[in-house]
Order: C-alpha cells, then sequence, then structure tokens
C-alpha cells in the first residue's frame, strides 16, 4: 500500500459511508415508488379504467415521502463534501500548510479560482485556503475545478454541486 | 430508479433536510405508457411534459381505447423514475457520480504524493 493511499484512508472511508446512505436511499425510494407492490402500479403510475372507454394514466403515491430519503441525502452529501476537504489537509499534512483550516475550493472561473485563493482586503493579501501548498499541488487542485476540468460545461461537473 | 441531488445555495447546505421530489426521465406522459395493440386506440393525449413536478394524482397522458386497459396498455418496464433533493430547476449531478468524482480527485491526490519524495 502507497504512502498516497494510506493517507487517503479516511476519505475513502467518508467516501464509502455516503455510498451506504446512498444504498439506504434507495432502497427506501424503491419502496416509496411501489406503493401498489410493484407490478400493480408500476414506478407508481396507475391505469385508470373506471370510466370505458377513457383510460387516465396517473401518479399515485398517497404517502409522503419518507423523511429518511431526505436524513440520507443530506449526511450522503455532507459525507462527500467532508471528504473533498480531508483530500485538501490530507495534502497539506504531506506537502505544508495548516491542515486545520481552509476547504478544498470549487470555483466557476479563473477570476472567481484568484479571488478566493489569493484573496485581498484593502489592497493587502489575506489567508487563502492553499497557502502553505507547493505549486505542484495548488496546480492538482485548479485541474480539479470545474471550469477548467469541464470547461464550458462547468454546471454538469459532478463537484459543482458541493461548491 | 435514479437518484439525483440539485446544486445547494449556502443554506441548503446547513438544512438538515432537503425538499426532495420524484419525477420520470420520460420527456412526456405517453412515453412512460406502451400500447400493446394501436389499432385498439382509438386516441391518446399527452398531459405531463418534462419539467413539471408530479405529485400525487398527477395525470400523465389519457387514452381513449376498445376494451380493457389491463389487456391493452402497460407501463414501460423500461421507463425510469428519478428521485431528487434540492430545488426543481437546479444544475443536477447523481449521488453515484458525485461520490465517484471525489473519489477520483482523492485518487490523484494520493499519485501526487507518492510522487513526491
Amino acid at each position: 500500500v502507497s504512502e498516497g493511499n494510506i493517507a487517503m484512508t479516511d476519505i475513502y472511508a467518508k467516501l464509502a459511508w455516503a455510498e451506504k446512505h446512498l444504498a439506504e436511499l434507495m432502497s427506501l425510494a424503491q419502496e416509496y415508488l411501489r406503493p401498489g407492490g410493484g407490478d400493480d402500479r408500476p414506478l407508481g403510475i396507475e391505469l385508470d379504467n373506471r370510466r370505458p372507454p377513457i383510460v387516465v394514466a396517473r401518479f399515485i403515491c398517497e404517502r409522503p415521502m419518507p423523511v429518511e430519503i431526505s436524513l440520507h441525502a443530506g449526511d450522503l452529501v455532507h459525507n462527500t463534501r467532508t471528504a473533498l476537504d480531508h483530500v485538501l489537509a490530507r495534502l497539506k499534512d504531506h506537502f505544508g500548510g495548516d491542515s486545520r483550516s481552509g476547504t478544498f475550493p470549487i470555483t466557476e472561473s479563473d477570476a472567481d479560482w484568484k479571488g478566493r485563493i489569493y484573496p485581498r482586503r484593502n489592497g493587502k493579501r489575506q489567508r487563502g485556503p492553499l497557502d502553505g501548498l507547493p505549486c505542484c499541488a495548488r496546480l492538482l487542485i485548479h485541474r480539479e475545478q470545474p471550469h477548467v476540468a469541464y470547461g464550458d460545461r462547468r454546471r454538469d461537473d459532478p463537484i459543482a454541486i458541493l461548491s | 430508479l435514479r437518484s439525483l441531488v440539485s446544486a445547494l445555495d449556502n443554506t441548503d447546505k446547513h438544512r438538515l433536510l432537503h425538499h426532495g421530489f420524484v419525477y420520470p426521465a420520460a420527456e412526456r406522459g405517453l412515453d412512460l405508457i406502451q400500447v400493446r395493440d394501436r389499432k385498439k386506440v382509438l386516441s391518446e393525449g399527452n398531459v405531463w411534459v418534462s419539467g413539471q413536478p408530479i405529485a400525487h394524482g398527477t395525470v400523465m397522458a389519457r387514452f381513449r381505447i376498445r376494451g380493457l386497459a389491463k389487456d391493452l396498455l402497460r407501463v414501460d418496464p423500461n421507463a425510469e423514475i428519478k428521485l431528487s433533493t434540492g430545488p426543481l430547476d437546479a444544475p443536477r449531478t447523481t449521488y453515484e457520480d458525485m461520490i465517484v468524482r471525489v473519489r477520483g480527485i482523492a485518487g490523484r491526490a494520493g499519485a501526487l504524493i507518492d510522487g513526491q519524495p
């Protein structure tokens, strides 16, 4: 096992935990969307033929969405976002910087990147989230930015959701 | 069933509960229903279109048929329903893609650590 893999152990554990929430969320959702028990109303769609010759295809879901679905969704997003922040912390552990401060940046443009990574106030440089990291680590994080990794389709980048 | 997450603003991220909703992956309500024998369908009309929310009782499509619905119509077994959390009109991704993307970043960060003295 490489040093890099060891450094990322907690991150992979967080992501595995997020997947566990996802599996439970999906299980609840499958049950929720089969109110007729599966075959009677697949996908919750009922074919109402009570007034022949008219048939109405109607979505039926008598119960409110289980609150647990939203709870799992919230935990899943939180775990994934935290995993991303831990990536930054582990890079700082290895390369330099204060691993207790700074969150993994997710930016929309180069201007946004500059403003957040090299913040200034009243003309003075302020502390930035990547301070202490060498160029190679900053470059890696820059390459992962939605506007770099996905270009014009930056909103399609799955991590854009976590910004 | 696919489960999606919509972009969250800062307020959303700190809320415990996100609004959840379901919607079909199809473009139209009619696309969700398969007809076994077209000759027995006198007419059909679409009601629901993609982008509209669905809730209990939402009408997806209407048909005028000859005979019994159960012999003629069925829900497309390949149709997909999505479950989403967050605002309906915000950019979306799947939870799976989000996790895979972050795992990829962790893998590249680990490789960078391995590649440095």
